[in-house]
C-alpha cells in the first residue's frame, strides 16, 4: 500500500508542476464547445444520388424486371424508354410505387410507374403483370387508377418505370 | 485551493449533465431508422406527394410547409390524422418515424427550432380519429397558422 500511496503522490506532484487547474478548465470548455459544434457539422443527409442498378433483360419486353407490377404501355415500344416519356407526352408527377428484384444483383427496388399522359393510348405493348397491386379502395397502391389526373391532360400514352430507390430490408439492417 | 476545488467539481457536474442532455437528444434520433423512413416514404407518400414534397395540383405541398402543422395542437394532430397517415399500413412506430422524417427532411425553415417528435404512442392515440372532411379542415387550419 504504502508503494502505492508514493507511487500515486509522485505521479500527482509530476502532473501538477507540468501543469495548471486553468489550463485543466480551458480545456474542457475546449472539449465542450468542440464537442457541441459536431451535431452542426454537415452530413450526408438522404442522398439524392440516383440508384443506378445493374442491369439485364429488354425494356421492351413485358418480361423486363422493372415491369414486375405495371399494368399498360410500354413507353419503351411507343418513343419514349423505360424512364422517359414519347415526344408530345407530359409525365404526370403523382404516381404509383412498387417495389421489383433486379435478378442481376437480387436486390429490390422501388420503382415509380409514372404515366405519360397528353396523347390517345400507345396500343403497343400492353403489359399487365400487377405484382403487389391492391384493389381501388388502397388507391395508392393500385395500378387501376388513371394516375393522369395529376398531369395537365388527364389523357393515358404510356407508363415508364423508373428506378427512384433501394428497398428497405428490416432483415440486413440489423 | 478549496474554492478552486469546488469550481473544479461544478465543471464536472455540468460536464455530466451535458453529456446526459445529449444522451437523451441521441436516443430521440436514434430512434428514427433513416433508412426506413425514407423507403415508407417513397412506397407510402411519394406517390403523392412527390420526391421532393412538392405535391401538385390538389396534393398538398409538404416541402418548406409542413413544420408550420406543428405550431399548434390541433394542426399537429392533423398531421397524423388525415387519411393517408392514420390509414396507413404502417404501425403506429413507422407512422410516427416517417412522419418525423419528413418534418426534418422535408420542412426546411417552416419546422419550429422546438420541435417536439412523433412518439408512437401518440400516434396510435390520434390516428383513431381520422379525418374525413380534409380539404375544408385543412384550409381552416392553414387560415390560423403563421406562415411565410
Amino acid at each position: 500500500m504504502n508503494f502505492i500511496d508514493k507511487f500515486f503522490e509522485k505521479r500527482a506532484r509530476n502532473v501538477a508542476q507540468l501543469s495548471n487547474r486553468r489550463g485543466f478548465i480551458k480545456g474542457v470548455a475546449a472539449t465542450l464547445v468542440g464537442a457541441s459544434t459536431i451535431p452542426l457539422l454537415p452530413v450526408a443527409r438522404a442522398s439524392d444520388t440516383p440508384v443506378l442498378p445493374q442491369e439485364a433483360g429488354d425494356p421492351s419486353s413485358c418480361d423486363y424486371w422493372r415491369y414486375c407490377a405495371i399494368d399498360g404501355f410500354l413507353c419503351d415500344c411507343c418513343g419514349g424508354s423505360y424512364n422517359t416519356c414519347p415526344p408530345g407526352t407530359e409525365m404526370s408527377p403523382i404516381t404509383w410505387i412498387g417495389t421489383c428484384r433486379n435478378p442481376i444483383d437480387g436486390r429490390n427496388y422501388v420503382i415509380s410507374y409514372n404515366d405519360c399522359c397528353g396523347k390517345t393510348q400507345c396500343g403497343t405493348c400492353l403489359c399487365q403483370r400487377d405484382e403487389g397491386d391492391r384493389p381501388l379502395y388502397r388507391s395508392d397502391k393500385s395500378n387501376d387508377v388513371n394516375w393522369c389526373l395529376g398531369a395537365t391532360s388527364s389523357v393515358y400514352h404510356c407508363s415508364t418505370a423508373i428506378v427512384v430507390g433501394i428497398a428497405f430490408d428490416e432483415g440486413s439492417s440489423k | 485551493m478549496i474554492a478552486l476545488s469546488l469550481f473544479t467539481k461544478r465543471v464536472v457536474w455540468g460536464l455530466l449533465i451535458f453529456c446526459s442532455f445529449q444522451t437523451v437528444a441521441a436516443d430521440n434520433l436514434l430512434k428514427m431508422n433513416t433508412d426506413r423512413a425514407k423507403f415508407n416514404y417513397q412506397m407510402f407518400c411519394q406517390g403523392c406527394h412527390t420526391p421532393d414534397g412538392t405535391g401538385g395540383k390538389s396534393v398538398p405541398k409538404i416541402k418548406n410547409y409542413i413544420g408550420y402543422f406543428l405550431q399548434n395542437q390541433v394542426a399537429r394532430e392533423y398531421l397524423v390524422r388525415v387519411p393517408g397517415s392514420a390509414n396507413s399500413p404502417l404501425n403506429d412506430e413507422q407512422l410516427a418515424e416517417v412522419l418525423n422524417w419528413m418534418i426534418i427532411e422535408l420542412g426546411g425553415e417552416s419546422v419550429p427550432k422546438s420541435m417536439q417528435y412523433y412518439t408512437a404512442n401518440e400516434v396510435a392515440k390520434l390516428r383513431q380519429k381520422p379525418l374525413f372532411e380534409v380539404v375544408d379542415y385543412r384550409e381552416m387550419l392553414v387560415k390560423r397558422l403563421a406562415v411565410k
